[in-house]
């Protein structure tokens, strides 16, 4: 097998093609100059006899990459075994192969797509004695290769584990660097039809006329959002060639996606007016007929035969109703057709009607993987590392596709991650970050998104370490509830949690004004911060049938959804929900999926992310799960999809006593503002521990108690202007147990 | 080898767009014509003759590019059988040619 390259591998390793590509720019230079002035000289015979001399050495390089070409091509479709492997063990063959693989320039650049540093490698092979690898010659991929090594080397199991590197990065990053070797030669083929074919040609559309009815009754397609073409390669070269054949050239594109179909279109009009389409199509011009208008058969006529007579239509019709008028002009090879369907009209409509679908061929998009998604990803990093000189790992380029899901709000994952390298990339430049890891990209989103996506950092730290206690400073008891909370927000703040759900979601239980709301906002304070707004929905608002379209856009008002938009616009927060059970059942089966998947579908299909929220729902009705479920205001399995059912404990006496000084102390706060100390006496809560204590309302009758005795006392001496900046307030009680002003 | 030929070859001829133009030779420039009225047999000249014009204009300027294009690809096909015929002598030519371009140097 290694011989079989060998006179490949020699060749570019004495004299790569990249030095032959300069040294036949220069030669082709030298020839030109020489033969150019020999037309000046006197005596032009050494000139010429120097051009001859070069020419000979010029068609010496060509035959060289002839000999290169043709070779690679055939131990390409001949061999299984990849070229960078085969350089790999022709490069080291024989001596230690796990330092052979580390010295040669495939195995360097695939443990530096691993993450791998080099001088981790060398500190955990300097004792390690070579090893018998046995069928290492066998291996077909560098992958392969590796694989085979790791049993043989206990370091090397070490330092995978110690990378926490799967199998699974393993195999892509050895297909990620065979894959770009072959785009590197097939780059350099420029003869290929594939790269002749895309070269503009000359006169295309002299032959063709004006179209003057056509543009009142459609557009043309300029390629205008036409995005992912490498994702989408298959089928727009699928479509490209139906369209290309000289008898019922018509397409039938298939796909669920409405976005996806016209996406697929727009690529080929971006071909052709960019030139690059095949031949046979660079003249054409794509038309989509207005879908909204409905046509009479008269002006469909005039419209068909307007692009007969001009010769270089192609219709886009997605008003497929539309397709038996047009039948009869299929047959003409002057009039074209893009049609666009989904799968359920397809088998339920139009596949019956042989006398259209045989005029057209059928081009089914395939739902695509995250092996196509993150090649796609991929081949934009090999691009932007060749502009900025920088360099990512392969567990960077897994995380741009994971942050691209999680953190960004919009529809379509390819453009979010592709976004992302192209905006992390100059980034990486100006900060002089030449090898891109997993922690810059989180970094990266950080700073983008304002959601703490990195590592936990030492203040953050802090706040989580105490979150009980800090939890504390403004709830008073409920010690057990505050431990729960405080646990899981810890665990998913690790990344032990699943990241595919919102970073917590809880369930709080318990009577009124014992101190759930205040909980939950405190949570929201501590852990996003004060300036990150709670949204909060009071959901018995939501327990009528509208319910569901309130949340999420109805189709016929085309109204937006409250939630949807509400949690576009704060994507990283608390979302808080008041008196959970009594939402409709629909809204509880759409949060169903919310806490299970950690994003809803608006009206418009457009995913909602929620997987940066914390998500809070309480209900005063009822302590008991069993009770709650039998009454029927949960279903158990909502109940089992929240991390937590937190129970908030009646408030006794003790810490009724703790809520009210905590009340004071806040409204002592905001008078502060005014200049104006309000001493909390023992009198003062005595009487309010009177007058606001309802043991079935919790704290509740306290705010109404401190609103009505304390705070409407002290605005009237504002107003009347016995309390004014400066001024020390306190109450005492009279006879008759009531406060006055002191 | 015979690829390499083959690919540019069939790249001018597409280029050139030879066969497009040849198979539109006489159709109106930019399909620009006129049609006769009824009754009025003036109009029928007069479209006879804008029609004839324009078709003159698209032929010359077809006709031109069709020119080039078939003298560029003749010139590669050309080259192409050649480099095909002598294709196992090119070492030889090679020596040849360095030999020649010595002689030349001295002469």
């Amino acid at each position: 097998m290694k011989h079989e390259f060998y006179s490949l591998l020699s060749l570019e390793t004495f004299f790569p093609r990249s030095t032959r590509r300069i040294v036949e720019m220069l030669l082709i230079s030298l020839i030109s100059g020489l033969v150019i002035s020999s037309f000046f000289v006197g005596h032009p015979y050494k000139y010429i006899g120097g051009a001859i001399i070069l020419a000979c050495v010029l068609v010496k390089l060509f035959l060289l990459d002839s000999f290169f070409f043709s070779t690679y091509y055939r131990l390409k479709r001949e061999h299984e075994q990849t070229f960078p492997l085969a350089h790999l063990l022709w490069k080291t063959a024989g001596r230690n192969p796990v330092h052979d693989f580390c010295s040669s320039y495939f195995g360097s650049l695939f443990l530096a797509r691993l993450g791998i540093h080099p001088n981790d490698f060398t500190e955990a092979f300097k004792n390690e004695s070579s090893t018998m690898v046995i069928g290492l010659e066998k291996a077909k991929t560098l992958s392969e290769y590796f694989n085979l090594l790791i049993p043989s080397y206990p370091a090397l199991g070490a330092l995978i584990q110690k990378y926490a590197i799967q199998p699974r990065q393993i195999e892509a990053v050895g297909a990620w660097i065979e894959r770009s070797y072959d785009q590197f030669v097939e780059y350099d083929r420029w003869w290929s039809k594939e790269h002749l074919a895309r070269i503009p040609g000359l006169g295309k559309d002299w032959a063709y006329g004006q179209t003057f009815v056509l543009e009142r009754h459609g557009n043309f397609l300029s390629g205008y959002g036409a995005e992912d073409f490498e994702l989408y390669k298959k089928e727009i070269e699928a479509l490209e060639s139906v369209l290309s054949k000289s008898q019922s050239a018509n397409a039938l594109i298939i796909s669920d996606t409405d976005a996806i179909r016209l996406t697929i279109v727009q690529h080929l009009a971006a071909l052709i007016g960019s030139g690059k389409a095949y031949p046979t199509l660079e003249h054409k011009k794509i038309f989509m007929l207005n879908s909204q208008e409905t046509f009479s058969e008269e002006e469909l006529t005039d419209i068909l035969y307007e692009a007969e007579r001009v010769g270089n239509i192609i219709f886009v019709v997605d008003n497929n109703s539309l397709l038996p008028l047009m039948t009869s002009y299929f047959r003409s090879s002057s009039v074209q057709c893009i049609a666009l369907s989904n799968t359920d009209e397809y088998y339920q409509k139009l596949q019956s009607q042989s006398e259209i679908t045989s005029h057209f061929e059928l081009i089914k998009v395939d739902i695509k993987d995250q092996k196509s998604i993150i090649q796609v990803i991929e081949d934009q990093v090999s691009r932007v590392e060749y502009k900025y000189k920088i360099f990512f790992s392969y567990q960077a380029v897994e995380t741009i596709l994971e942050s691209a899901e999680t953190y960004f709000q919009s529809e379509n994952l390819i453009i979010k991650a592709t976004n992302l390298v192209i905006e992390i990339a100059p980034h990486a430049d100006k900060n002089k970050i030449s090898i891109i890891t997993k922690q810059d990209v989180l970094e990266f989103v950080e700073l983008k998104t304002g959601i703490p996506a990195g590592q936990v950092k030492d203040f953050e730290k802090q706040k989580l370490m105490n979150l009980e206690q800090l939890l504390h400073e403004r709830v008073v008891g409920q010690d057990e509830a505050i431990v729960a909370i405080s646990q899981a927000i810890r665990r998913s703040r690790s990344g032990l949690g699943k990241t595919n759900r919102p970073i917590g979601s809880f369930l709080f239980l318990g009577p009124t004004g014992v101190g759930k709301t205040e909980t939950a906002k405190a949570l929201g304070d501590i852990f996003f911060g004060a300036n990150v707004p709670t949204v909060r929905f009071d959901m018995s608002e939501f327990s009528n049938q509208e319910a569901l379209a309130r949340l999420i856009g109805d189709s016929n008002t085309n109204t937006p959804g409250l939630l949807a938009n509400a949690v576009r616009e704060h994507a990283y927060g608390l979302l808080l929900l008041d008196e959970f059970e009594k939402a409709s059942k629909d809204v509880h089966n759409l949060f169903l999926q919310i806490l299970d998947e950690g994003f809803f579908s608006d009206v418009q299909g457009k995913k909602v992310n929620l997987r940066n929220m914390i998500i809070i729902a309480t209900s005063n009705a009822g302590t008991d799960i069993d009770q709650l479920v039998a009454h029927g205001d949960f279903r158990p399995e909502l109940i089992n999809r929240f991390d937590g059912v937190i129970f908030f404990q009646p408030l006794g006496d003790i810490n009724l006593n703790k809520v009210t000084r905590l009340m004071l102390k806040n409204l002592s706060s905001r008078l502060k503002e005014k200049g104006i100390e309000l001493v909390i006496t023992d009198d003062l809560i005595s009487v309010l521990m009177e007058k606001g204590n309802d043991p079935h309302f919790g704290a509740r009758p306290m705010n109404r108690a401190i609103a009505d005795l304390v705070e409407e006392k002290i605005a009237e001496g504002l107003i009347s202007g016995t309390i004014k900046s400066g001024s020390k307030v306190s109450f005492v009680k009279n006879e008759v147990g009531e406060l006055i002003l002191a | 080898m015979q690829d390499f030929f083959k690919n540019i070859v069939w790249f001018l001829w597409n280029f050139f767009s030879v066969g497009l133009l040849m198979k539109t030779l006489f159709v109106p420039w930019q399909r620009l014509r006129e049609y006769g009225r009824k009754g009025d047999l003036w109009s029928y000249v007069e479209a006879f003759i804008i029609t004839t014009l324009m078709r003159i204009i698209g032929a010359g300027m077809r006709l031109i590019f069709i020119t080039i294009g078939i003298i560029a690809t003749s010139i590669v096909l050309v080259i192409g059988i050649v480099v095909s015929l002598v294709w196992f002598i090119i070492p030889l030519l090679m020596v040849g040619g360095f030999i020649t371009g010595i002689v030349f140097l001295f002469i």
